[in-house]
Parts: C-alpha cells; structure tokens; sequence
C-alpha cells in the first residue's frame, strides 16, 4: 500500500526533514510511526497525504508515485484515504454532525444515508450528543475525536493519523486505539504517528522508528 | 466515558480477519464510502442542485454584499442597454421625417408662376414623385416676410427677387435613391437649385451612427466593470471560505468540487443583474412615456417609443450570466490554485 525508496523531503529554506528512507507498509497492515519530536514523522504522513511533494526518492501509494501523480488524479487518492492531522482543522461555522459529514457529502452520498453513516461514527467516538453543538465549545480532546470520526466516517482504505491521541487522557487514548485496530481487522491499512511509545509498547504492530530524518528501525514489536 | 467498541479483541495480528466475524461487523467497518447508486445522471444533477444551494446559501450569508453587487451590475448593464434603446428609437425617427422629407426646385430667377405649373404637371407623371405643389413667387414672399421678420427690407427692393417653387414628396425614402433622384431634378432645364429638405436628418443620422458606436463602446467596458464588481465579490467570498476549500480538498473535493458553488454564485450575480438592468429600463420607459406621447400630439405622422425587443431582453440575459460565469471561473480557479494545504 505505502513504498518508499531512499525517500527524500527538504523543506524550501533547506532543513532536511527526511533523509532518504526506505520501508513499505503491507496492504491491511497496521503500522506506528514513532520517534522525538522533530523527527520527521509529521512530513511522512503528509507525504503519504500528498500534502507535499516528496523532494527525491520513491513514494509509492496504492501503485500512484505521489512525485509525480498530476494534482487533479489526487482526489481519487484522497476519497479513498482517511487523514487526521494533529491540528483537527474542524470548520467553526457549523454544527459537529456536518464537520463529519462533509467527506460523505463531498462523494455526493444523499442526506438520508449520510444522517445514519455519521451518527454511527459519532457513536463510536462517543460524541452522539454532541451532534448539534457548535465544535468550538467541545474540549480539545472532543475535538480532536470530532476530526477522527470525520476520518473514519467514509470507512477508508487507508486512514493516517498524526498523534491522534495528544489531546486525550490514557483510558480514552486507549480507547481510541482500539477503534483504529478495529478498521484495521476488517482490512483497512493505517499508519500511526505517535511520540507516545507507553501506549503502543503492549501493541503488536510494526513500528517504524524515526531519528532525525533517518530510520533507525524497522522491528515488529 | 465509555467508547462503544464492537471490536475488542486483543492480540489480533495485523491484517488479520477473524474466520468467525459476525456479518453485522463486517458492515460496520466495511470499506469504502460507497453511496448508494443512483446513477450518474442523477450524481451529476444532484452536484449541481447542492452547488446551486451552496452558491445561494454564500450570497444569502453577506445579504448587503449581495444585493449591493447585484444592484452595480444591474446599473452597469442597464447604460449600455438605455443607451442602445435611445439611438435605436431616435433613428426611427429620423427615418420617418426623411420619409417626409421634401425636395424644393428652386427655378432660374426670370422663370415666372406659369413655367412652374407646366414643370409641376411634367413631374405629376414621374413614378418617382408623390405629390407636386407650386409655391408662386407672390407665395414665396409672402412666406419669406412672415417667417423671417424681415418685411420692411424686402419692401425697400420695390420689385419681388424670388423665383418660384415646385416642391416634390419623393415616392421612396432610400438615401442613395433620393440623392440621385435630387441631382436628376436639379439638371431639368429651368431648375436653378434643387434641395433636400433632410440636411439636418443627415446631420443626425451621422450623430447617431456615432452613437451607435459609443454604445458598443460602453458595451465592452460595461463587461469589463461588470467583470470587475462580480470578481472582487467573488474573491473575496473565496478568501472567507478559504478554511472550508482547504478541508474539503484534504477530504477529497476536486478542484471542480470546490469551483461549482462560487460559479454558480457568479451566473446568479449575472442574473440578478441583468434582472436589475430589465427593470431600470422598463421602469425608465414607462417614466418617459407620457412625455414622448405629449411629444407625439406636435407630430401628424405620430411618434412611437418602442421598448427592447425579446431579442436585446434575451442577449441581456444571458450576457450577465455568461459574464458572471466566466469571472468566477477566472477568479476562483485562481484562488483555489494558490491554496495552502492544511
Ligand atoms: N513546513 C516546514 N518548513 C520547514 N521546516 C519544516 C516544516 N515542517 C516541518 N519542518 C521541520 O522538519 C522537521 C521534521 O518535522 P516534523 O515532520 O513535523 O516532525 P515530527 O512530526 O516528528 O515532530 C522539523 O525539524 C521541523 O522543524
Ligand atoms: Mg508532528
């Protein structure tokens, strides 16, 4: 699903943020992506997102070489991908249910079938009372969940998360983890950035360990 | 707070699909934000529909920046379009006094009443001519004191300087036709001077070619103002849902996707002004209206004002939507393209 080859990203302005890493991530695997912060794994899952452009190297995802993929094949790529960043990028002018609906609506689902998809999602993030209110009043933790349901609600092949549980206390951390390990039973691939190794240390995936733009270690745990 | 998980099952390998999964599970998860199926047809309408309402719902939420704009393209549109509708209508009237124009046949000075009568009676019979009337020099005086004040110095000549007149009503109203039918008279033996009465129609037929031209003129730059109001509302309505567009195209909006609403946006500025326009017009019309028919009662072959054919309502109609299409799609395809990525 995910191939890179001596992948490369230098941000204008010089800072080498990857420095030519090679890994490849199985179709329905799940995978974390660790290291300190400032390491590099934030720039990966944007690359993956083809939220930049990789500088030098191979990025291969779903077969599509994200160098050179033409910006109007990206849709496809992105309707297909479940993104959560760090920052949830939630839109303040309306309720949480449409936050979470948009990816629906975006695809043209109808109403009726969108109502059902996102209360579904909003109920495994526990957020099915919160449906109407405003996400500016939610904690930042509601938030944060709001921004996974919105990942999940299109049930993706391919979700990417960006420390997904920073705002979250251990017990919902856990939880949350959880809800990711169930996509990935049913097949989903998922990549997992995350500096906090206590939570996954018990968890039997592989972990692609960053340093400094470089990978350590690859090593299943 | 408890998440509810169907999913707990710890030490599952990655990739791993549990041989005894319950069906309901496998929905639960199942891949793919796959719609129902309703045909591409009815996809392709139902984006539209929502790009309508979207573009409705972004004009509804700056109603003053709305209407505002709306009304400037109305105005704007409705110049170029009054002004067409004045030339238009003050050239059929011009045509309509050439119609009725004269041409006078001023005789050779020591012609007298009577070779006037015999050259009217030969002209009676050309087809080219309607009417003959003689003016007799006696009629001519008489005319030439009465209208020009200048009586007492006519009476110190003693003796009336004027020739006679034949003046002829030609039969048809073609400039070209009538100008050689003038230089025909104007070579009859006895004929010192033959003139058209229609000098000063010319004079305005020019004026309103001229004004002609301007309208066409005003026209183009009537597009471009139009094309500047409706992008730089547009623009800056793309600069407040800059948020909205980013996060659409991560969640996988096309760059058309996110284009629609704001160029339907741009075809309703279009409409609702040329609507505007529509109603400056006709609302101008039915101002004048009594004025031109008070006008009309000086006038014994009448005088109509004719409003914008369907054809100039039609060409209006669409031109401010077309115009508005084509800013938005200038303008927002831009701004979508210099969009940061969240
Ligand atoms: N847009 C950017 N422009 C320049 N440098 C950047 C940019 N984004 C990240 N970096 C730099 O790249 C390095 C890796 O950043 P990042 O991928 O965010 O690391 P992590 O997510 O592991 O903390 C950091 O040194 C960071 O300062
Ligand atoms: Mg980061």
């Amino acid at each position: 699903m995910i191939r890179a080859e001596r992948l490369v990203k230098r941000y204008p302005g010089g800072h080498e943020a990857l420095a030519g890493i090679s890994f490849h991530v199985e179709r329905g695997e799940m995978t974390f992506v660790t290291g300190h912060s400032g390491a590099g794994k934030s720039t990966l899952l944007r690359l993956v997102a083809g939220l930049e452009r990789p500088t030098r190297g191979t990025l291969l995802v779903d077969g599509k070489n994200m160098a050179t993929l033409p910006r109007r094949q990206l849709p496809r790529l992105r309707r297909r991908m479940g993104i959560v960043l760090q920052d949830p990028h939630l839109l303040y002018d309306r309720s949480v249910f449409d936050n979470v609906a948009l990816p629906l609506a975006i695809v043209g689902m109808r109403p009726r079938e969108i109502a059902g998809r996102v209360r579904a999602a909003l109920d495994k993030l526990g957020l099915l009372g919160k449906e109407h209110l405003n996400p500016r009043v939610l904690s930042g933790g509601e938030q944060q969940r709001v921004g996974i349901a919105r990942a999940v609600v299109g049930k993706p092949d391919l979700l990417l998360a960006d420390e997904p549980t920073g705002n979250l206390d251990p017990d919902l951390a856990r939880e949350i983890m959880d809800l990711f390990r169930a996509f990935n039973e049913v097949g989903t691939t998922v990549l997992i950035a995350t500096h906090d190794i206590y939570l996954i240390e018990h968890l039997p995936y592989r972990r692609l360990v960053l340093e400094r733009g470089a990978l350590r270690r690859s090593d299943a745990a | 707070m408890k998440l509810r998980l169907r999913e707990r099952r710890k030490g599952a390998s990655p990739g791993y699909q549990g041989p005894k999964r319950r069906r309901e599970d496998r929905e639960e998860h199942r891949h793919g934000a796959r719609p129902e199926r309703h045909g591409p047809i009815a996809d392709h309408l139902y984006a539209h529909r929502l790009a309508l309402a979207g573009g409705l719902r972004r004009m509804r939420r700056s109603p003053w920046a709305t209407w505002l704009t709306i009304l400037v393209v109305g105005i704007a549109l409705a110049l170029p379009t009054a002004l067409d509708l004045a030339v238009d209508n003050l050239g059929r009237l011009a045509d309509d006094w050439r119609r009725g124009a004269d041409i006078s046949l001023f005789l050779t000075p020591d012609s007298d009443d009577a070779a006037a009568r015999t050259l009217a009676q030969r002209l009676r019979d050309d087809p080219e001519i309607t009417t003959v009337r003689v003016i007799t020099r006696d009629q001519a005086l008489e005319e030439l004191r009465a209208r020009a004040g200048v009586g007492e110095a006519l009476d110190l000549l003693g003796e009336n300087p004027l020739p006679p007149v034949v003046v002829v009503t030609p039969a048809g109203s073609d400039p070209t036709h009538l100008a050689t039918l003038r230089q025909r008279l104007a070579g009859l033996p006895g004929v010192d001077l033959a003139q058209m009465d229609t000098q000063w129609v010319e004079r305005l037929q020019a004026l309103l070619r001229l004004a002609d031209r301007l309208a066409t003129l005003l026209g183009l730059l009537t597009a471009v103002a139009v094309a500047v109001i409706v992008g730089n509302t547009l623009r800056l309505e793309g600069q407040s849902y800059a948020p909205e567009l980013r996060v659409s195209r991560l969640l996988g909006a096309s760059d058309a996707d996110l284009r629609r609403p704001f160029l339907y946006g741009g075809i309703l500025y279009g409409l609702g002004g040329a609507l505007v326009a529509w109603g400056i017009v006709l609302l101008g019309l039915a101002w004048i209206a009594p004025a031109v028919e008070r006008l009309a009662s000086h006038y014994p072959q009448g005088l109509e004002l004719h409003g914008p054919d369907l054809h100039a309502l039609l060409l209006l109609g669409l031109a401010g939507p077309l115009l508005g299409l084509v800013t938005a799609r200038v303008v927002i395809g831009h701004q979508i393209r210099e969009l940061e990525n969240p």
